[in-house]
């Protein structure tokens, strides 16, 4: 049976996607090669291990896995991007890879370490707690945005929509208004935005806590304040995205990830039907009512 | 794996560039930034009027089905009678398809584009885009959705949709089978204050004939779609969808 799952590629996603669809085909989308179909819930080949014990800075970017090949080709007819510095519409694919593991350099607090340390080790026990996408619940916009497979930017007058394949994500960022008073708590969270020059800038509160910060196990509270810009570059055929985190219940003060780069793609804009939720019940890590089975 | 290559019937109609758009004869332009002029009023959030509709509380109505339809409905109904939702996997939040998706009581949104004309849900934050570019769309196998492809016939979308599963209910007992074919027809009416959705299922397998179905939208001026998990609302002992939904 197929089922409509996506892969990743960072290992600690895959660890916890293999493990919720056990026993279930897995397809991608057009850039996917058959290799990456797995049944037995082993991480397909082409991918380093992560670095074990976590890593003390940035770690360098890795070829694309050879899974990932379909992605490079890019069609000949591709049109230019849209020239406007203000409109962002468009599908975009990050086609840089990296293997994060624990960062021992994001400026912890000790006990929001241990939080992310337990959830980096829990990888390899093969029931991964650190990240809501083993239970299909979105894990969050910056592990979104990260992450190595299509997504698309629409612009009404009123909002930047942000559509995802995986666990068919939406973001919304409502642009020119106030950050509400009260704010109901989202995996989202909440986003307002406005342009500086030819930067996005987003601003967003009211994060669920069990999201995670990048791809690494990075946690964060309810007191989080997220800022992302994003900006065209090299005429469009890129897009940056730098996201600064101020969060003083765990972090000693505030930090950013490195630049996230998405290249252009107008050719992949036709994004693929995600149902993660269609595998409910049906392994033993997600019990009927969508939650883990050891809680 | 069998694909199918899904092809338009027509190409769109009425195209005009958005400003900031760059043709040239060596650089294709970017379809998602041609808006057709009959497009715009659909755009902005819609409410379904469920009296209208003819939904669940207001006289649903029952197709004509085939003796396996009538019995696959029975058999559902019953089951759903004694607490058994294990044949309707929306009731642990799969994707409903289409067009049971479009029934729900939640307020939907839709962007339209020249490539794609995207139609936002709030239930459980799922959307579907409806590729309105004229290119062929390959099947790459059968979901809930399907594969959508549409063309404007003046301010009308039409809308064909190929490669639709087998595992989905075309309302919340009525199995349908991976043969199901549906045509969906979009039109604002009055004003731009009303949408009109008309779509026509033929399931040779469950439907003694094709089902029409007519759903009536509001349009709700400055709307917003909230946010929604369905999985966390099973976590609070609510039900994914309502009664009859």
């Amino acid at each position: 049976m197929k089922s409509s799952a996506v892969l990743t590629v960072s290992v600690a996603v895959l660890v916890l996607l293999a493990g919720a669809s056990e026993g279930a085909q897995i397809s991608g989308g057009p850039g996917v090669s058959e290799q990456a179909v797995s049944t037995s819930g082993a991480p397909p080949e082409g991918l380093p291990p992560m670095p074990p014990g976590g890593s003390d800075g940035p770690p360098p970017e890795i070829p694309v896995p050879s899974f990932m090949q379909g992605y490079l080709n890019v069609p000949a007819d591709n049109p230019a991007p849209i020239a406007d510095p203000h409109n962002l519409e468009g599908a975009y694919l990050n086609l840089h890879f990296f293997m994060p593991g624990l960062r021992k350099d994001y400026p912890w607090k000790p006990e929001a370490f241990q939080r992310a340390k337990a959830a980096a080790d829990s990888l390899g026990e093969g029931v991964p707690k650190g990240s809501l996408s083993d239970v299909c619940r979105q894990p969050g916009m910056t592990t979104e945005l990260d992450l190595n497979f299509p997504f698309k930017i629409l612009q009404t007058g009123t909002e930047v929509i942000l559509l995802f394949e995986e666990y068919h994500s939406v973001i919304r960022v409502h642009m020119n208004e106030p950050m509400p008073a009260k704010i109901k708590t989202s995996y989202e969270g909440y986003s307002i935005g406005h342009w500086e020059g030819d930067k996005l800038v987003i601003e967003t509160k009211g994060i669920d806590s069990r999201t995670n910060l990048g791809l690494s196990p990075a946690p964060h509270g309810p007191n989080l304040s997220q800022t992302l810009t994003i900006e065209k570059k090299k005429g469009g055929q890129e897009l940056e995205l730098n996201f600064t985190f101020d969060d003083p219940d765990n972090y000693t003060r505030p930090w950013s990830l490195e630049p996230i780069r998405v290249n252009w793609r107008p050719d992949l804009g036709a994004l693929q039907e995600y149902d993660c939720e269609e595998t409910v019940g049906l392994t033993q890590h997600m019990t009927p009512d969508g939650i883990r089975a050891d809680q | 794996m069998r694909k199918l290559i899904f092809f338009p019937l027509a190409v769109s109609a009425g195209m005009t560039l958005a400003s900031g758009a760059s043709a040239s004869a060596q650089s294709p332009v970017y379809r998602g930034e041609v808006i057709p002029a009959s497009a715009a009023p659909l755009e902005g959030v819609w409410q379904i009027d469920l009296k209208a509709s003819g939904l669940p509380g207001y006289g649903a109505s029952v197709p004509a089905l085939t003796a396996e339809g009538e019995a696959g409905r029975r058999e559902n109904q019953s089951r759903r009678k004694n607490n058994d939702t294990s044949f309707d996997l929306t009731a642990h939040c799969s994707n409903p398809g289409t067009p049971r998706l479009m029934s729900l009581p939640e307020p939907i949104q839709i962007v339209a584009r020249g490539d794609d004309v995207t139609v936002l849900f709030q239930w459980n934050h799922l959307y579907r885009q409806i590729h309105v570019d004229g290119k062929a769309h390959e099947v790459e196998y059968p979901t809930a959705t399907g594969m959508s492809v549409g063309h404007w016939k003046g301010s009308e979308l039409i809308v064909d949709v190929a490669g639709r599963n087998d595992k989905t209910l075309l309302d919340d007992a009525i199995p349908n089978s991976a043969d199901l074919k549906v045509e969906e027809r979009y039109k604002v009416t009055e004003n731009g204050t009303r949408l009109s959705y008309t779509v026509t299922l033929t399931d040779p397998k469950f439907l003694a004939r094709a089902w029409i179905r007519h759903f009536v939208f509001d349009k709700v001026p400055n709307g917003k779609i909230g946010d929604d998990s369905c999985l966390d609302r099973l976590l609070e002992k609510q039900k994914s969808v309502p009664d009859g939904f």
